[in-house]
């Protein structure tokens, strides 16, 4: 099955006809995003500003990792969970809108990267004074994620101006 | 207009109609652009809150000192206050006729009013004495009742927010 069928199928099961006719469905959906992305967005944000060597300083950069852990995987969980319920409010829209092919390509590299060489040079640094490694790394993930959210507002925006 | 209405939609309606206010509301870019930075201020302000609020309920950081914690976290929630009220007086300024007949705009002010409230009565109050319940793994009640207000009136603020834009 190609992408598009798996798209086309998508759009025909009852249950994205049922969240594309009501009323309060996509609203709610996005809100949970919402919440998902501040709870998301935050532990990465300390996580990444910790390696930067900004914020929580007098704590080793393994325990900020491992304590927001919890929270980062946990609020990951809500935003797919999230996020493909959104994709079934309308299942083609998302398929053409370049915004989105976007958005899934970052998303793709920036949790490759957090599982690859971001956790890879965490894993290097067990003292409170991060490497220059890290530093890059951080930066890199913040700017994966950056372009991931903001191609996100995209999906929304673009799809009224372009249309 | 009638006679009778307050001086505040007056206020709203300059501003809407003002220089700055139209042309953020004409442009095409402008208002996403500054949307985003009002969410990216959000994940800094309510991100770094949030981990305060956790370790005072004994669920992050429970060895480390709560004072610890909210001392280097401190100019990290300024810095996204202040990314936040700039970007929402912004916002806020394009469609402020719209947004002072808005009830869920009301709401928000609102919860934005209680949301200041909490931390200022938290640090004049039980705060004072963090010395004595520093090294605690789980804070004394008032700071718990703190913690989970501010967790509720945040998450309020966020949703309140994001409906904003659903009662246009």
């Amino acid at each position: 099955m190609s992408v598009l069928h798996f798209f086309q199928w998508l759009s025909h099961s009852s249950f994205s006809i049922y969240l594309r006719h009501s009323t309060w469905g996509f609203a709610i959906i996005e809100t949970i995003h919402l919440l998902g992305l501040a709870s998301l967005g935050g532990s990465i944000l300390i996580v990444d500003l910790r390696l930067l060597g900004i914020g929580l300083r007098r704590q080793p950069i393994s325990l900020v990792v491992r304590e927001l852990s919890p929270i980062l995987w946990g609020s990951l969980g809500v935003m797919l969970v999230s996020g493909a319920l959104l994709v079934l409010t309308g299942p083609m829209k998302y398929y053409h809108s370049p915004s989105f092919r976007l958005k899934m390509l970052l998303f793709l590299l920036a949790i490759a990267f957090y599982f690859s060489l971001h956790r890879g040079v965490i894993k290097s640094n067990t003292d409170f004074v991060p490497s220059s490694w890290s530093r890059v790394a951080a930066v890199v993930s913040l700017a994966l994620w950056f372009g991931v959210g903001l191609a996100g507002r995209a999906i929304g925006f673009l799809g009224m101006v372009l249309v | 207009m009638s006679g009778n209405m307050s001086p505040l939609i007056h206020l709203c309606q300059w501003l809407h109609d003002s220089a700055i206010g139209t042309s953020i509301r004409e442009s095409t870019y402008a208002f996403p652009i500054i949307e985003t930075a009002h969410v990216l201020g959000i994940t800094l302000l309510v991100g770094t809150i949030a981990v305060v609020d956790l370790r005072l309920l004994g669920i992050l950081f429970r060895r480390e000192r709560v004072s610890s914690i909210v001392r280097q976290v401190l100019p990290l929630t300024w810095s996204g206050f202040v990314v936040m009220f700039v970007s929402g007086f912004l916002l806020f300024w394009s469609e402020a006729e719209k947004a002072y007949v808005n009830p869920v705009f009301r709401i928000k002010l609102l919860l934005l009013l209680l949301v200041g409230l909490n931390p200022l009565i938290f640090h004049s109050t039980i705060y004072r004495r963090v010395a004595a319940w520093d090294d605690a793994l789980v804070a004394p009640l008032q700071a718990r009742v703190t913690a989970v207000l501010s967790l509720t009136l945040w998450s309020a603020t966020i949703v309140a927010g994001r409906a904003i834009a659903y009662f246009h």
